[in-house]
């Protein structure tokens, strides 16, 4: 037995809903669509009457010039076989040269046809703006049956068989593992129809949920109401009433179209009775499609639309509990109706009705909420079985009592928690240390967040800019290339639009950061150039070592490493072009994306310790390449040049690094015909990775005697020194590289990029696979 | 009759209430007093079962609070509880139904009860647009309708003009005398004192106070005299040598305050009176500001 206070909460909220003056409005109003709709057709013609009407009234009057003959007959017939007879009036010997855009006539179209040797007719339709294509149809099927009468004329082939010819074949499929029933375009038709009913009712029942309980919540009510009744019931009650208000609403919608149907054959049987035809547009015309399995289907939908709006509706309430004002509350109903728009449409392209689901589907569709999607729509194809629809129904059932109870915890807690957390946290500023600990920390978490938002948003930016202006540079090249009279070819236009684009997209991004970027908190103390060149080749062998890891790592999981070099297709054969292909590859982005990543990113992060800012300006390095295969290679030498920034704090070494490893690629594509040079090449690599060994051998025994002699000597120094360090570390850091992570992930910008990021690298992975 | 032992309500990282306890008889009002955030709403929601109570046990004749019980309470929340695009009669039928009564019951109640705080025209205004110290009365009648046996009010005199606050009062005796038990808090002593015959009174979760009004202050009052004159240095240090006598306090230019333990002996410091000038010997009338004062060692109005 239902408890008596949930009865009496459903009746009021149930009548306040129904006694309120927007409720009458909107039946009113639902009223007048729902009856003028059916009844269109009625209304037009009493506009039509009393002349009014919707666009041109006029006759559309076609002009025939005709040299061939019997065009006017044919579109004639057409005219009359496309039941256009009233509209359309067709006229001869008319002239195409003396119409212009100001004397041609709004109805007028001219047609104008020739005989031709090649074609056997050339044809020609003139109007003064676009036609209408019913019109337009009928116009050019005329044309073809005059062109293939000619060519019929022409290989002596029969007027009868130049019929059978245009006869269509009939094709007969026989798919023996689907049933011969799918195909039931009226289930189809309904199908959607009801979709959109549910999806109506949805929307109508999750909003209505939501504004009450927001409405509740902010005047306090809750407080009040959960005093006289538990929250189980009281959650129950409020989804029940809901419920009940749209079903009422959704019989009186179903009244006024049946209202709307009873007008409109009235209307017309009155019409009809004049011209002395029997009707037969009564309703069970309109039903004649009903068979067994449309009511099943009916049922069925009707049964699960029920209990999982049941279900999305305690989620909603759930949801809107947790949230502190109605437009909060409106946002959850968005992302329900969102989650739910996304099912149905994975059931739109998962159920075909011409393959045979896989097990996989089966198991989703019995899930509670997929399964008001799946179920009907795989019973409109004939893929349901009984044992899916039983499972699929027990579990919508058990979901219900399980939903409402840990709902009604949820709820519970959401609903008060105004008071409760306005409470602590005025509490919280009287009461001693451990609080302002918990604020402190609160504040940094906040901090990192905001790192999280900043870094997410400088990629975001990059991503904008680069497709926005690659777009444009898209629409201006061809232009361009006529401006300069093909003194400068396309391909090098683009290349040079190119080099501009990346340039610009790089660099916004280190702008922002740098607009963030604290100029205190950077060290200024810059190494020396002599050491920084040590860096420089101490460098060359890790890239060498790196792309040999890469190879060794793609070659592991067979992923194709050519589809790197796919994205530098080189085809250059002027000099100018070579020069563009070098400043693309190799310059450019050795300045500019050395400027974002180290200067920008590395500097930004380097308040929370160098090996944050080494990991994550490399995991940026890699993501903005945009795609798999080289994101690997990527985050490795960015590794390796954010090292070198942190250690030298400056730009240039890893810039003159960054050089070397493009410019190096760039040669060989350059030169990979002529073989002494990429062998020169190739000799100044491997000497410069001899001397780059070399130098890390003499700095590793330099270090390590520095430190043996500095340990013996300077020990109160370093002792100083490295206290000093220590306390820089600790401020520095702030938390470890985990806790800033997990804080920056609680940034939206953040999460978005990430999406973005893995989407379009994916994306290109797959056009580079194309390729 | 309503008993609560050992309440303790925990947040995360705070304790609201702790260790408290008191019962309250049919037709006795018990003052919860206590500054912003002291626990007293917190008290409050954890006997309606808003909140779930960290430990301790809440009794209301015996038995535990559930839901039949609920109907036999009448609560006043201290922040705002309507809607406001509701009318009066509206909001009243929603709580109403809310405590399991009839519509037409609803209805009686409310006429009857508008009535008796003189504002029946208000029956068909919306919310919004009453004042706020109407809306407190809505919200007590509201509390009231459904005839309960225990009654809670949360800050019931907040927003009030002093006419309205003798008003409530009134009522609230007036359900005294038909033997309601009544719990109410309030951050305004004088309420309290003229209310109450019980007092609790609450410092950061903690019970500073709880008992007897009349006994509290008649205990209090008992322990210092107020003397008005000069007394002399060495009747001073002889009344100092009584065992009655914890301590001579010279407050002001011929203002003393003398503390002793047992008032029925305060002959002897009489007696003692030899040289001094005294004008006027006077037992101390104690407010609840001053007891607050000696507990919690700072003075209650202070923020």
């Amino acid at each position: 037995m239902m408890n008596s206070k949930v009865k009496n909460v459903i009746k009021h909220n149930v009548e306040t809903s129904i006694r309120n003056k927007w409720f009458y409005i909107l039946n009113v109003l639902l009223l007048l669509v729902t009856v003028v709709s059916f009844n269109i057709g009625n209304v037009d013609m009493l506009l039509k009457n009393k002349n009014i009407s919707f666009g041109s009234s006029e006759k559309l009057i076609i002009g025939v010039d005709d040299s061939i003959g019997g065009l006017k007959e044919e579109i004639e017939k057409n005219i009359t076989l496309s039941n256009l007879d009233e509209k359309l009036e067709v006229k001869t010997d008319t002239n195409a040269e003396e119409y212009t855009k100001d004397t041609i006539e709004d109805n007028f179209i001219n047609v104008v046809i020739n005989s031709d040797d090649k074609n056997f007719v050339n044809a020609k339709i003139i109007s003064k703006d676009a036609i209408n294509s019913k019109y337009l149809d009928v116009i050019e099927t005329s044309i073809e049956n005059i062109r293939q009468n000619l060519i019929a004329k022409e290989l002596n082939i029969k007027e009868e068989d130049m019929s059978l010819i245009r006869d269509d074949v009939k094709v007969e499929r026989v798919m023996l593992s689907i049933d011969e029933a799918s195909d039931n375009t009226p289930l189809q038709i309904a199908r959607m129809a009801i979709n959109y009913v549910v999806f109506f009712i949805l929307i109508m029942v999750l909003s209505a949920t939501a504004s009450s309980i927001a409405q509740e919540k902010t005047s306090k009510s809750i407080e009040y109401v959960l005093t006289s009744i538990s929250s189980k019931d009281y959650l129950l009650s409020k989804v029940l009433s809901t419920i009940i208000v749209y079903v009422i609403q959704f019989i009186f919608t179903i009244l006024y179209m049946l209202i709307g149907m009873y007008l409109n054959s009235i209307i017309n049987m009155q019409a009809l009775s004049t011209q002395g035809v029997a009707s037969d547009t009564s309703i069970i015309s309109y039903l004649s499609f009903v068979d067994a399995k449309f009511l099943l289907y009916i049922g069925i939908t009707f049964v699960y639309s029920l209990l999982t709006i049941f279900i999305l509706n305690v989620i909603q309430a759930v949801l809107s509990s947790k949230t502190t004002n109605i437009t909060e509350a409106g946002n959850t109903t968005i992302i329900l109706l969102m989650v739910n728009l996304i099912l149905y449409l994975m059931s739109n392209f998962i159920i075909d009705p011409f393959k045979v689901p896989s097990i996989f589907v089966y198991v989703i569709s019995c899930i509670p909420i997929v399964s008001m999607y799946f179920i009907p729509s795989m019973i409109a194809v004939s893929q349901a079985n009984i044992i899916q629809v039983i499972i699929s129904t027990i579990l919508l059932v058990v979901a219900i009592p399980l939903v409402l109870k840990i709902g009604a915890k949820f709820f519970k807690q959401g609903v008060l928690n105004t008071s409760s957390v306005g409470k602590n946290s005025r509490k919280n500023t009287k009461k001693n240390l451990s609080d302002e600990e918990i604020r402190d920390k609160k504040l940094l978490k906040r901090e990192y967040s905001k790192t999280g938002y900043v870094l997410g948003l400088s990629v975001i930016l990059y991503i904008v800019i680069s497709i926005v202006l690659s777009l444009m540079s898209g629409f201006i090249s061809a232009p361009l290339t006529n401006l300069f009279n093909g003194r400068i070819s396309q391909e090098n236009i683009t290349c040079i639009l190119t080099c501009i684009t990346s340039c610009i997209a790089l660099f916004v991004p280190y702008l922002l950061l740098r607009s963030y970027t604290n100029k205190d908190e950077i060290k200024k103390d810059k190494a020396s150039k002599s050491k920084s060149f040590i860096y420089v080749l101490m460098g060359i062998p890790c890239l060498t070592i790196i792309q040999i890891l890469t190879s060794l790592i793609l070659n592991g999981i067979n992923v194709d490493y050519n589809v790197v070099d796919k994205l530098n297709i080189y085809n250059g054969d002027s000099i100018f072009s070579i020069i563009l292909f070098f400043i693309q590859i190799a310059i450019l982005p050795a300045i500019f994306e050395e400027l974002y990543m180290r200067r920008g990113v590395v500097d930004y992060t380097k308040k929370y310790g160098s090996t944050f800012a080494i990991i994550t300006s490399s995991i940026m390095f890699a993501s903005i390449h945009l795609n798999l295969s080289q994101s690997i290679f990527a985050f490795m030498i960015g590794c390796v040049f954010a090292y070198i920034a942190t250690k030298t704090n400056r730009i240039f070494p890893t810039m003159l690094l960054h050089f070397i490893n493009n410019g190096m690629s760039a040669l060989m594509l350059i030169f990979k015909d002529n073989l002494i040079i990429a062998g020169l090449i190739g000799f100044l690599y491997i000497l410069l990775n001899v001397v780059g060994i070399i130098m890390i051998i003499i700095t590793c025994v330099f270090k390590y005697k520095e430190k043996k002699e500095k340990k013996k000597v300077l020990i109160n120094k370093e002792d100083i020194r490295e206290n000093n360090k220590d306390l820089k570390e600790v401020k520095n850091k702030k938390g470890n590289i985990l806790q800033i992570y997990k804080a920056m992930i609680t940034d939206y910008t953040f999460i978005i990029t990430v999406i973005a990021i893995i989407i379009l690298s994916v994306y290109t992975e797959k056009m580079l696979n194309i390729l | 009759m309503l008993e609560v032992k050992n309440l303790v309500k925990r947040y995360k990282d705070k304790t609201a209430v702790n260790n408290v306890s008191f019962s309250i008889k049919e037709g006795t009002i018990l003052g919860l007093l206590g500054r912003n955030g002291a626990g007293k709403s917190t008290i409050f929601r954890c006997i309606l079962n808003i909140i779930d109570k960290t430990s301790g046990t809440i009794l209301y004749n015996g038995n535990k609070i559930d839901e039949k019980v609920m109907d036999k309470i009448g609560y006043l929340p201290e922040e705002g509880s309507l809607i406001p695009s509701y009318t009066v009669l509206e909001q009243c039928k929603y709580y109403g139904a809310l405590k399991s009564m009839s519509e037409k019951n609803i209805k009686e109640e409310l006429v009857k009860w508008l009535n008796v705080f003189e504002i029946p025209e208000y029956i068909d205004m919306k919310i919004k647009d009453l004042s706020k110290g109407n809306r407190q009365k809505i919200q007590f009648i509201i509390s009231l309708l459904h005839n309960p046996d225990l009654i809670i009010l949360d800050e019931p005199f907040s927003g009030l003009d002093p006419v309205s606050v003798e008003f409530f009062k009134n009522v609230i005796l007036d359900l005294k005398k038909q033997g309601k038990i009544i719990v109410f808090s309030s951050h305004i002593m004088g309420h309290v004192e003229s209310l109450c015959e019980d007092i609790l009174i609450l410092n950061n979760g903690n019970v500073v106070l709880y008992g007897n009004l009349n006994k509290i202050k008649k205990e209090y009052s008992n322990q210092s005299i107020n003397i008005k004159g000069e007394i002399s240095r060495s009747d001073m240090e002889n009344i100092k040598k009584l065992e009655n006598v914890y301590d001579v306090i010279k407050k002001d230019e011929e203002k003393y305050v003398i503390k002793v333990k047992d008032q029925n002996k305060i002959n002897e410091i009489y007696e003692n009176f030899k040289t001094s000038n005294i004008l006027e010997v006077s037992v101390i009338d104690i407010s609840l500001n001053d007891i607050f004062l000696d507990k919690v060692g700072r003075k209650y109005d202070e923020q």
